[in-house]
């Protein structure tokens, strides 16, 4: 009567075929030491560090797929707070590491001077402009300007359309900055909320509105309808092994929860903070924008943007590879990759319907434009702003909300 | 139904899925094919916030294949286009309920591992129910003589199957005839014998204590250990893996509510006392966690009687 059996935890069922994805992520690992060996040797040991920064940022924005675009777009649009939620977590605690980081550098507020490298940049009409062009691209570029990154790592072709779109916005935009800068932005007022109510005031009230925010998306969450636990079934772990393979399976192959990966951002925008500045991600991009249209013929050393000293960005030195910005952005780029093999969820994706290139080239455009006049796009002008307790990052915030909701419109359409 | 959204980017695989759900006709399944990985946590939050039940099958690297459906999910066979038929099971054989009964009068016990509540709305006659996910209610039921084999599996899943196996194989030297073909919907198309096994909810459970009726019995049957932590102060103690050899203890024509921490193996110790014969009985199915969320009060330390 016995019966031949054979049973395989679902964890780990094989797949027919080679477990290629497995064997790339070794190339990649030895990429990825050769380029940190490599700048060390160079003499540029800080590099390094900026590389490995991006890496694990990458890594983190691949395995909570934190989709900065996802979270205004998906309250719309199905009531689902998941990003959102991490998000705000990411953001009290970049609040807590970067307060005290400020108030080392800046503890005397009588000064009236600004902390070293604290996103606080002149808050105006255009910042909430900014806020609703970036909103609005990212909903249609399906990705934020992290997310553009992280998704190009995954193998999404239209994310890279998507990413030279942001280059051409960023472009435009430099074209215009020669009326922006003086006409608009370097006039407004930088506003920092302890100038306003003190240090504690400042983080109270931070915290106050993240927790209203908090309470208002489980708020929207609950009308979407109940939120059902489906407790996952998983096998009984015996031998010490079993445990090790099912930590690896949680490490690199299960998602991570979205508030554990606004932890780590907000951690890691903390500790690049106290190595050198907070996280951003588009000054770069900018540069190489820049770089590529002088290769063309173009003099773009005759823009301020590009050459001016009132914008001091040098944006034409040390580029597109020996910068810590372009390092940490294509640290998270091969992050992605990195964390994308692992999980065995690297493919190159190509939309079926060829609509969406035209799509992700706009919203691409749009944040470009909406990240450069806001001097930051989700990272610098919202994650690393708001932890500044600068006020533009709550204005940038509520462009955001707005720009996404016109995002969700056009996206239904689009459908 | 199906739905191809394979390299389509955010967020309209989500979209486009939610979509196809409002429009699903009553009883179809529909099969969502993604290549898109946080969809694989999207769809199910709408999905189940809809009042779909959720299934996710990896069938390429990366591509998912996401079983949304409602009501009783029929595993592999059944009738008609039955989507979740291709998932196959194990390597095992699949038993049509009637083959399966055959087998039954031979001597075979049918293990059913499915949910306490699935278990006590119909199962069949003189089956073990034994909580397949929880290794404490695999564990505590390892003695126990029903299930020394020849087993035949009865599940809501292939997922359950598969752990089943796993837990034969881990156990050694038990037979596994096969799992039935169309679960417990299949078994009652049939019209073979079914039984039910009435919950107590802990208000119910309250009343019946504060009553004082000579007429109820509360049988825990946790471990000693659990027993000597804490226990509630009218139960009567035999531990599971004592049960079978202890019965003449208990009154065929009292009412016997069968109780454990969450309600796993207090149904595995009602499926015994059925086996035996006893038929007045509940499972407590919120158990000892319920019996503290509801603040209620319990002996701490005692000794084992």
């Amino acid at each position: 009567m016995e019966r031949e059996t054979s049973a395989v935890p679902a964890y780990s069922r094989p797949l027919a075929g080679i477990d290629w994805h497995r064997w790339a992520a070794l190339p990649v690992v030895l990429l990825i030491v050769a380029v940190a060996i490599v700048y060390t040797r160079l003499g540029k040991p800080s590099l390094a560090v900026f590389w490995v920064f991006g890496l694990a940022f990458g890594f983190v924005l691949q395995r909570s797929r934190f989709c900065f675009a996802s979270a205004f777009r998906d309250l719309y649009l199905l009531q689902d707070g998941r990003v959102i939620k991490g998000i705000i977590i990411g953001l009290a605690v970049a609040t807590i590491g970067f307060s005290l980081v400020m108030y080392k550098l800046q503890p005397d507020l009588a000064a009236g001077k600004l902390p070293g490298h604290a996103n606080v940049y002149p808050l105006g009409p255009h910042t909430l402009l900014a806020g609703v062009l970036f909103g609005l691209g990212m909903v249609l570029g399906g990705g934020c300007a992290t997310g553009t990154l992280y998704r190009i790592g995954e193998g999404y072709v239209a994310s890279f359309v998507a990413f030279l779109g942001m280059l051409i916005g960023m472009f435009l935009l430099a074209l215009q900055w020669g009326w922006w800068w003086p006409k608009v932005i370097s006039i407004k007022p930088k506003v920092w909320l302890p100038h306003k109510l003190g240090w504690s005031g400042g983080i109270l009230v931070t915290f106050i509105v993240l927790l209203l925010f908090y309470l208002l998306v489980l708020w929207w969450e609950s009308r979407g309808g109940p939120k059902v636990s489906v407790v996952a079934e998983e096998p009984p772990l015996h031998s010490w092994k079993d445990r090790v393979r099912a930590l690896g399976h949680t490490v690199f192959v299960k998602a991570w929860p979205a508030t554990l990966g606004g932890l780590l951002l907000g951690t890691l925008n903390v500790f690049e903070y106290i190595y050198s500045q907070p996280w951003g991600v588009t000054t770069e991009m900018s540069r190489w924008a820049g770089w590529l249209v002088r290769l063309l013929g173009y003099p773009v050393e005759v823009l301020l943007y590009y050459g001016g000293k009132p914008a001091g960005y040098e944006l034409l030195k040390n580029i597109p590879w020996y910068s810590g910005g372009a390092l940490l952005d294509w640290g998270i780029i091969a992050g992605s990759l990195l964390a994308a093999l692992l999980a065995r969820e690297f493919k190159l994706r190509t939309p079926p319907n060829r609509a969406r290139y035209a799509q992700a080239l706009v919203g691409g455009i749009l944040m470009g434009y909406g990240a450069r006049l806001a001097m930051g796009c989700n990272i610098g002008s919202f994650f690393s702003a708001i932890p500044s307790l600068a006020l533009n990052g709550w204005v940038f915030a509520v462009g955001l909300a707005i720009g996404s909701y016109f995002g969700v419109l056009a996206i239904k359409r689009l459908a | 139904m199906k739905l191809d959204v394979r390299g389509e980017i955010c967020p309209y695989p989500m979209l486009m899925a939610v979509e196809a759900m409002k429009k699903l006709p009553e009883g179809e399944v529909l099969e969502v094919l993604t290549d898109h990985a946080p969809a694989l946590e999207s769809i199910p939050v709408q999905a189940t916030r809809r009042g779909f039940e959720v299934k996710i099958e990896k069938i390429g690297d990366p591509e998912w294949r996401i079983l949304i459906f409602k009501g009783e999910p029929r595993i592999a066979g059944g009738s008609g286009e039955n989507v979740l038929a291709s998932v196959g099971v194990a390597g095992l054989q699949a038993l049509s309920p009637k083959e399966a009964w055959a087998l039954v009068a031979e001597g075979a016990t049918v293990v059913d591992v499915r949910h306490p509540a699935e278990y006590g709305a119909l199962h069949v006659r003189d089956s073990i129910s034994l909580i397949i996910s929880s290794k404490k209610a695999v564990e505590a039921a390892a003695g126990l003589s029903p299930l020394k084999g020849p087993l035949i599996i009865l599940a809501k899943h292939s997922g359950q199957i598969e752990k089943t196996v796993a837990a034969v194989k881990e156990a050694g030297q038990v037979s596994l005839l096969g799992y039935i073909e169309g679960g417990i919907e299949a078994w009652r198309m049939e019209g073979l014998p079914t039984a039910e096994l009435k919950s107590l909810s802990i208000e119910e459970l309250k009343a019946r204590l504060d009553s004082g009726s000579e007429d109820f019995v509360l049988l825990d049957i946790r471990l000693p250990q659990e027993w000597e932590l804490m226990r509630i102060p009218a139960a009567k103690f035999i531990p599971l893996s004592e049960l079978e050899g202890r019965l003449n203890e208990l009154d065929k024509d009292k009412a016997i509510a069968t109780f454990c921490d969450l309600g796993f193996r207090s149904a595995t110790a009602a499926s015994v006392l059925a086996r035996h014969g006893f038929t007045r009985l509940f499972n407590v199915i919120e158990g000892m966690t319920g019996w503290l969320k509801a603040g209620l009060p319990v002996v701490e330390g005692g000794n084992a009687t």
